[in-house]
């Protein structure tokens, strides 16, 4: 019966993105009108389905050059995941040592003041950020770092990079101090204590091996997290990556259906993959640190 | 305990002042919203020279001009209503249908059978996906020049705004009902009789209601970012239109997400016309984040156990 239920959730997510993905093309203001034929969309759908089999869906037209889709998507993808899985794995590491290691109670305003910079939407923190590096290279004229890549072979990285970290590392801060307050107030732990083990042993064997799992519970959600930040961070930086095509080629190219909706789709792969590197990784550190 | 919630006064202060804003905003603004400051001609010693907006801040100009002319703070306080009642309105038609459903299919269902966790997979396709995605694809070719009024248009926006954030309050309240379920006064209430709504009444909401304030705030807040990674897209609440030579998409409410949106592409060279539409934003974000924490920080229960390392 759950099998069933999750099946039937699966279906109806993914029919809700191809008919989203329909929607400019049927919705749309014509003179002094607004139209909408809904009819049509299940049409270009099957269209759609049909040229997956027949190998027409995988190429798209750049201005009159009909380019094969997959291969021009893969330098995408790979930015896109080279972006997101560094900075992930930069937010885990930290997040680690931040949260449960340096973790005090009494530094109540630093709690509050990154609960703060937590909630501040990714496309103010681009947008301060830019505007506090251009302020200072109009007063000293030093160029600090790169506010945005102007091309392909110059890519600015570390905003992009810093920024896309930032916002999960604060709530993933938070979560970790709040769960590492709970464990350390079990019983086992004042037992250890009472054992006169040392801080560091009660750290590694007691503590780390109990927030971890909350910690990859809350995995999925924290890639979710920088994959919607992503979709920001790199339109408002300019840098290469899947975003481009899905809000720059409809713009310059016309909006292709197959495009929008294999881009859609490979957002997913980069969601999996991403969320796979990063268990991948916290195994291998589990493996060598805390059984080793 | 006799202390007084700083966050929550200073927060509530806050708010109310924006609320004055949004109201009274338009009767305090020094210029009308169709204003443009004029060329001026200035002395100086070589001769007259022209100056040409955009202005920086001075006094006639508090916050500045655009680079058409027209005065930021009255743009602002024009723009403030739509922000402040759309965030507000939407989020508490959220709160509302998803809390009352939520309160409504719990009290249908027997506790006992509530799963303690679920371990079902949590992904699907949406799962990467940010809201504003949604609406993006709906949007993307009525809002700009849009045929329909701004009215409507925000009616339909804020629609579908409140129809993507509903499950979430549902599915929050919904699990905070189970919880309160299980309570023993629940189920001493009901074997004395107490019908649904009664126990809805008298148990249920009294212990809900600071949950639900909270859950309210951070509704304001994610409609507040929302609207503005809209505005990040061109998509502007209440319509976009289009200056042509050189192209640029304009607020058509003055909406401030909106503002901050249209005024993006001026940040390598006049500063202060993004700079203040973004700190009112900050501001109000601010102001809602104090309110939170202090209804947080009131709420928060005693018996939270010491940590003993």
């Amino acid at each position: 019966m759950s099998y069933l239920k999750f099946f039937v959730i699966q279906a109806a997510s993914i029919i809700l993105l191809f008919f989203l993905a329909a929607l400019p093309l049927y919705l749309y203001n014509m003179d002094g009108r607004l139209i909408f034929q809904p009819l049509e969309i299940p049409n270009e759908i099957a269209n759609f389905i049909i040229g997956l089999f027949t190998g027409e869906s995988y190429f798209y037209m750049q201005g009159d050059r009909r380019r094969f889709l997959l291969s021009d998507l893969s330098s995408f993808f790979l930015s896109s995941y080279f972006y997101l899985s560094i900075s992930l794995l930069i937010v885990i590491i930290l997040s680690f040592i931040l949260g449960i290691w340096f973790w005090k109670k009494s530094e109540k305003w630093v709690y509050s003041a990154l609960g703060f910079i937590g909630i501040i939407p990714d496309f103010i923190l681009v947008l301060l950020l830019q505007l506090l590096i251009t302020y200072i290279y109009k007063k000293t004229g030093v160029k600090v770092l790169k506010v945005a890549s102007l091309s392909m072979d110059d890519p600015a990285i570390f905003l992009p990079i810093f920024t896309l970290s930032i916002l999960p590392l604060f709530y993933l801060i938070r979560t970790l101090n709040d769960k590492t307050y709970e464990v350390l107030t079990e019983d086992y732990i004042l037992t250890a204590k009472a054992k006169g083990l040392t801080k560091r042993y009660i750290y590694l064997n007691h503590v780390i091996s109990n927030v971890l799992p909350f910690l990859k519970a809350d995995l999925y959600k924290i890639v979710g997290i920088s994959l919607s930040n992503l979709f920001i961070i790199e339109y408002l930086y300019n840098t290469r990556g899947l975003t481009e095509i899905l809000f720059e080629y409809p713009n310059n190219f016309g909006y292709q259906y197959n495009l929008v909706v294999i881009t859609l789709l490979s957002f997913f792969v980069l969601y999996i993959v991403t969320l796979l590197t990063i268990i991948l990784f916290i195994f291998l550190v589990e493996r060598i640190f805390i059984n080793g | 305990m006799g202390r007084l919630n700083v966050k929550l006064i200073i927060g509530l202060i806050m708010i109310s002042f924006f609320l004055l804003i949004a109201v009274f905003g338009p009767i305090f603004a020094p210029y009308k919203v169709d204003e443009l400051a004029e060329v001026k001609y200035n002395s100086t010693e070589e001769g007259r020279t022209l100056s040409a907006p955009p202005f920086p801040p001075s006094k006639e100009h508090l916050f500045g001009t655009d680079q058409w002319g027209y005065d930021i703070l009255t743009l602002l306080l024009y723009g403030a209503k739509y922000t402040i009642f759309t965030v507000i309105i939407v989020a508490l038609l959220r709160v509302i249908i998803g809390g009352s459903l939520g309160i409504f299919v719990a009290l249908n269902q027997n506790s006992l059978n509530f799963p303690a966790k679920s371990a079902k997979l949590k992904i699907n396709i949406f799962s990467g996906f940010p809201v504003f995605i949604i609406l993006y694809f709906i949007l993307i070719r009525i809002n700009i020049e849009p045929v329909l009024s701004p009215l409507t248009l925000s009616a339909i926006v804020g629609t579908l705004m409140v129809i993507l954030g509903v499950i979430g309050v549902y599915e929050n309240v919904y699990s905070k009902t189970m919880e309160l379920q299980k309570k023993l006064y629940i189920t001493a209430s009901q074997s004395l009789g107490g019908n649904k709504i009664h126990i809805a009444k008298q148990h249920i909401l009294p212990s809900l209601k600071s949950q639900m304030y909270i859950i309210f705030m951070n509704e304001v807040i994610q409609v507040l970012h929302l609207i503005g990674q809209l505005g990040i897209f061109n998509l502007f609440f209440g319509g976009t239109f289009i200056r042509m030579d050189p192209p640029v998409f304009i607020s058509i409410t003055k909406e401030w997400a909106g503002l901050i949106g249209q005024f993006r592409s001026t940040i390598y060279y006049y500063q202060w016309i993004l700079f203040f539409p973004l700190i009112s934003y900050l501001l109000l974000l601010f102001s809602l984040y104090l309110v939170s924490q202090g209804i947080i920080q009131q709420e928060k229960v005693n018996q939270r156990k010491n940590p003993i390392l």
